[in-house]
Parts: C-alpha cells; sequence; structure tokens
C-alpha cells in the first residue's frame, strides 16, 4: 500500500514539474520522415511552387471542394528552410489554395536544422512570409538533440533568422548537461 | 496529520529526485544560428545548487556562459547563501557579480558583505575564492570590516583585506586599521605582513610595523615602530607582545624603548604592563625624567602603579633633583605628597656635602631633603650660601 502511496505521489510530483517528453529524438523523426518518403504506402502531394520549397507524402490526400483545400491524412514532409530542411509528420495537413499557407494539426512533429524536435497540436506554415508557428494559447514541447526540453506558448520560428521565439517558457537542462555547460 | 507528514515526505523524496536545471521566463528568444538564449521577464534559473531570479537572461551556449541582468537574485543552495545584485555572468568556474552595491548574506542572516563586484571562482572541494571589490563592508555579529578589496577563501577561512582597510569590534572597543591585513575568520588572527597598522583598543592606540592580532585571547604581537599610547602614557619600542595570564592582560615591550608616563619620560631595557592591575614595570638602565620638576631618576627596575598613584624604584636608585643626588637600593614615590623616600643604604650629595641615613626624603615640589635614622654626613658650611638659603627658606632637615 505504502508503495502504491509512494509511486502515485512521484509519478504526481513528477509530472507537474517536468514538461511531457516528446517521443524520440530529432534524428529519429528525420529518420522516420525518410522512411516515409521511400514507402510506397504514402500518396505523393507536392507543392513545389517555383522554390520547390514544400515536399509532402501522406496515406490520404483529397480535394475539399467546399473549403477549397487539399486535405491530407497521416503525412510525412519536407520544407525548404535554407541550406537545410524542415522535417514534419502530422495526422492531418491542410493547403488552403489562396492563402498558399499549409496548416498541420494533431500529433505535429518537426525537426529544425536537425537539432530541434518541435511536437503541438497544431502549426502553420506561411509559405510567402517564411514562419512556422502555433497557436497562442497552445503549448508546444521542443526538445534539442543534447536533452534540452523546453516547453511554452506561441510558438513562431522565423526560418530566414534561424530563430524561434515561445512564451511562457520552461526549459529544462539535463542535470549532466547543466554540469557540463557550465550552469552548476 | 499522519497522512499531510506522509504527503510532505514523499514530497520531498520527489523533489530530491528531480535535479536537472530548470529555466523559466515569460519571453524565450532562440538564436539557433549563433546557439545564443534570451530568456526575458520573471526569469528564474533553479539547479541543484542554486536558485536565481532576474529580468532577462542570456545563454551563449558555444562559449557555455551566461548574462543575466536587470536586477538579479540568486540564493545558493549548499552555502547557505543569498545575493542581491544588479548583473551576473558565469563562465565555466567563474561567477562575476555586479551592483551597486550588491548585497551578501549567509552564515543563517548573520553576515552581510556589500561591494560593487564580487567575483567566485573555483569549486566547492577545493574551496571558493570570492573577491569583492570596491568599498566592500562585511557586517557579521560582532564585526565590521571595511577594505577597498577583500578575497575570501570559504574553505580556508582566509580574509585578505586589500587597499585602506579596517576591522572593527564595536562590543570589544577594538579597530584595527592598516591597507593590508590577512584576517582568518576561524582562526580569529589577523596578520598585518610589511604593512603599518593602527589598532585601537580600549582606550589604548596601538601601532607597529607588522604583526598580528590574536582575537579570540585579545592578544597582541607587533614588530617595528612599535607605539602605544593610553592617557597620559606613550612606549615606543621596536617590538611588544601581549600575554594573558587568568584575566590579567600583560603587554611586553622589548628594544630601543623611550617612554612617557604621567609627568615622566625616559628609558629603559623593557616594559611590562598589566593592564588590569594598571601596573607599568620599566627593566633594566631605566632613567626618567621630569622637566617641569627638574628631577632625573635612575633604576634598576621602576614600577609604576597607577591606582595607587605610587611609584616604586628597586635596584641602583639614583634620584637627581636640581643640585641634589639622593641614591640607594629602593625608594618610592607618592605623586600625591610629591615626595620621595629612598631606603636602601641611601645616600645624600649636594656639591662637597655629603650624607648617609636610614630613609631620605625628597620633596620634589620643595626640593628640601629630610634625612632619618643613622645620620652621619659632611657639610661645608658657607656663610653666603647659608644667608642665600635661609632668605629663601630652604632648609634640609636632619633628624637621628
Amino acid at each position: 500500500m505504502k508503495k502504491k502511496i509512494f509511486v502515485s505521489f512521484f509519478l504526481f510530483f513528477s509530472s507537474c514539474s517536468q514538461p511531457e517528453i516528446p517521443a524520440g529524438s530529432p534524428d529519429h523523426l528525420v529518420q522516420e520522415i525518410n522512411n516515409n518518403f521511400q514507402s510506397e504506402s504514402y500518396g505523393y502531394f507536392s507543392y513545389n511552387g517555383i522554390e520547390k520549397e514544400v515536399l509532402l507524402k501522406s496515406k490520404k490526400v483529397f480535394y475539399n471542394d467546399k473549403n477549397s483545400r487539399f486535405e491530407l491524412e497521416d503525412m510525412a514532409g519536407k520544407i525548404k528552410s535554407g541550406e537545410d530542411y524542415i522535417f514534419l509528420m502530422a495526422k492531418k495537413g491542410y493547403y488552403k489554395i489562396s492563402e498558399k499557407n499549409f496548416e498541420f494539426y494533431e500529433k505535429v512533429k518537426f525537426v529544425i536544422e536537425n537539432k530541434y524536435l518541435i511536437e503541438g497540436f497544431y502549426f502553420l506554415w506561411d509559405s510567402r512570409e517564411k514562419f512556422i508557428k502555433g497557436k497562442e494559447e497552445d503549448t508546444v514541447f521542443i526538445k534539442d538533440n543534447e536533452g534540452v526540453l523546453v516547453t511554452g506558448t506561441n510558438f513562431i520560428s522565423t526560418i530566414s533568422q534561424k530563430q524561434f521565439n515561445l512564451q511562457n517558457s520552461v526549459i529544462q537542462i539535463p542535470e549532466k548537461m547543466a554540469e557540463d555547460e557550465g550552469f552548476n | 496529520m499522519k497522512v499531510l507528514t506522509k504527503i510532505l515526505f514523499f514530497f520531498l523524496i520527489a523533489v530530491a529526485l528531480y535535479s536537472d536545471a530548470v529555466m523559466k521566463g515569460q519571453f524565450l528568444n532562440v538564436d539557433y544560428l549563433n546557439q545564443v538564449w534570451t530568456l526575458k521577464g520573471g526569469v528564474s534559473l533553479t539547479t541543484t545548487k542554486y536558485m536565481l531570479q532576474t529580468q532577462q537572461m542570456i545563454y551563449f551556449k558555444k562559449e557555455k556562459r551566461f548574462f543575466a541582468n536587470g536586477g538579479i537574485f540568486i540564493e545558493l543552495l549548499e552555502e547557505n547563501r543569498k545575493i542581491w545584485g544588479e548583473s551576473l555572468e558565469k563562465r565555466n568556474e567563474v561567477q562575476f557579480f555586479q551592483g551597486n552595491p550588491l548585497r551578501l548574506v549567509d552564515k543563517n542572516g548573520e553576515r552581510e558583505i556589500k561591494a560593487q563586484t564580487l567575483e567566485v571562482r573555483g569549486k566547492e572541494k577545493n574551496g571558493k575564492l570570492m573577491t569583492f571589490n570596491q568599498n566592500v563592508n562585511i557586517l557579521e555579529k560582532n564585526s565590521i570590516i571595511f577594505a577597498d578589496q577583500v578575497i575570501y577563501n570559504e574553505k580556508t577561512g582566509d580574509i585578505q583585506l586589500i587597499g585602506n582597510s579596517s576591522i572593527q569590534k564595536p562590543e570589544d572597543k577594538i579597530k584595527i586599521t592598516g591597507s593590508n591585513i590577512d584576517y582568518n575568520e576561524k582562526t580569529k588572527i589577523s596578520i598585518f605582513k610589511n604593512t603599518p597598522v593602527a589598532i585601537e583598543r580600549k582606550k589604548s592606540l596601538i601601532k607597529g610595523d607588522k604583526g598580528q592580532y590574536d582575537e579570540q585571547d585579545d592578544l597582541i604581537s607587533l614588530e617595528g615602530n612599535v607605539f602605544f599610547q593610553e592617557e597620559k602614557r606613550e612606549i615606543q619600542a621596536q617590538k611588544m607582545h601581549s600575554e594573558k595570564n587568568e584575566d590579567e592582560k600583560i603587554f611586553y615591550f622589548s628594544e630601543q624603548i623611550t617612554l612617557k608616563e604621567g609627568d615622566f619620560h625616559g628609558s629603559c631595557d623593557a616594559v611590562e604592563y598589566f593592564e588590569k592591575q594598571d601596573i607599568v614595570n620599566l627593566k633594566g638602565n631605566v632613567d626618567l625624567k621630569d622637566d617641569k620638576k627638574d628631577l632625573y631618576i635612575e633604576s634598576s627596575v621602576v614600577s609604576f602603579d597607577k591606582k595607587a598613584d605610587m611609584t616604586y624604584f628597586l635596584g641602583e636608585v639614583y634620584i637627581k633633583q636640581k643640585d641634589k643626588i639622593i641614591t640607594g637600593s629602593l625608594g618610592n614615590y607618592d605623586k600625591q605628597k610629591s615626595i620621595i623616600i629612598v631606603k636602601g643604604n641611601p645616600s645624600y650629595r649636594k656639591g662637597k656635602d655629603f650624607a648617609k641615613a636610614e630613609k631620605i626624603i625628597l620633596n620634589t615640589e620643595t626640593n628640601e631633603v629630610e634625612m632619618i635614622g643613622g645620620f652621619k654626613g659632611q657639610f661645608q658650611f658657607n656663610k653666603e650660601k647659608d644667608k642665600e638659603t635661609n632668605q629663601n627658606g630652604e632648609k634640609d632637615g636632619f633628624k637621628n
């Protein structure tokens, strides 16, 4: 009984004090997306435009005439970001022809600079302004390849400037890294 | 109640197990090209070793350093130390604080240190080295320390005071002033290495070129141009040290001694000063002079008993006032009555006049001499002189 109480309290307090850890790592996600691109079960959707900046594959693609948008399900994608790509996975993706924006919903994960794995419920890629952002009130989880975890709201990354911003941010640095990086 | 205790217990265990560093802020900007992280607004950083609160923090990841500014507060958990300031720069094992002034509080709130800057180097196991700069002020229980710069080694307890420095103990009425003082907070010893020091202690002022002060036993040891001053007392010597004998404090002076004691000034080979009894013993080749009374005294030993207002002479006693000389082997001087009594085969001489008695008394106000018991003498009578002395009312007395 005591053990159960201890474990439940421990889990409770641990969950209170630590952000939710995104599954996998930036490297794993990039690998998974690359695998999906090679998979035959994924249909191909591309929005190349002139710059060929967005390449997407999904298991389902259809055009929603009412909303004038392409709807993708269970998708993986690459968005050109300077020399590198933003690698992205999402349960759903919408491309509105009129706005030339991509919206990604549900279990959205993407990697920037092969370094930061970002996870959230919703993100929007603005192909004209070249930024990707979350909803103001949505919590975003970020994990870098050194094990740093960041949570916050109102995520926005301006790709050209190679920066991202968050509000109400909490950064968790592993103890070993904190020691090595001179925090302790 | 038991349930609450259990909850608290498990909570503490959970907190202890959670040992990562956590940073929080209203706004985060990550420049992943240059690897610069900027946190703004209500920023906090919690690690296993400290908790930092500030308004802005910039983390330069490549350089493994961070800079916090806009008012900082840091609580160092292991040291039980808190610091308030304007900014903090941390690079590897070096932390640099600035403030106007910055304030550090530790020892369960019993010590407060103020300065303009603080540099902390090293890790706990080797002893952190803390360097405080500009108008450093350390306030602790019964002590106030001032210095231009203070270097503090937490492990050894060494506190190096550089520049204009002072250690004050108001309750003990002690103030030590010097240019460089090495103080150890564990041994409570201050060392003055070739730096002139002045110690104001109770009613005395003590100066020297180098030496040390033991705060616990209130013992002083000084060398080089030692100067000791109290009300109506000055002693100059090359060496001085003090010892404790039960509740008495004894000061020993040696080498090239000159002194002033009341109306006397002179020299001797050694001085012992018993502070509580207020007795000063002069030893070896003592010579004393009272210019007002034209009084000169030589003796092997002279003892001033200030409480009894008596002075005692021992050994080869030689007393001269004006043209009268009295010698003997012991004597005493009652300053209230202005009388010196010489015993121990005393003799009197004035020009060619010579006498011996059991006791010779000199009145230092009138210059009259009284000889008591076993008088023997030889006097040359001079009519002119007798007439003159009688007119002046001067007359030496003889009692058999």
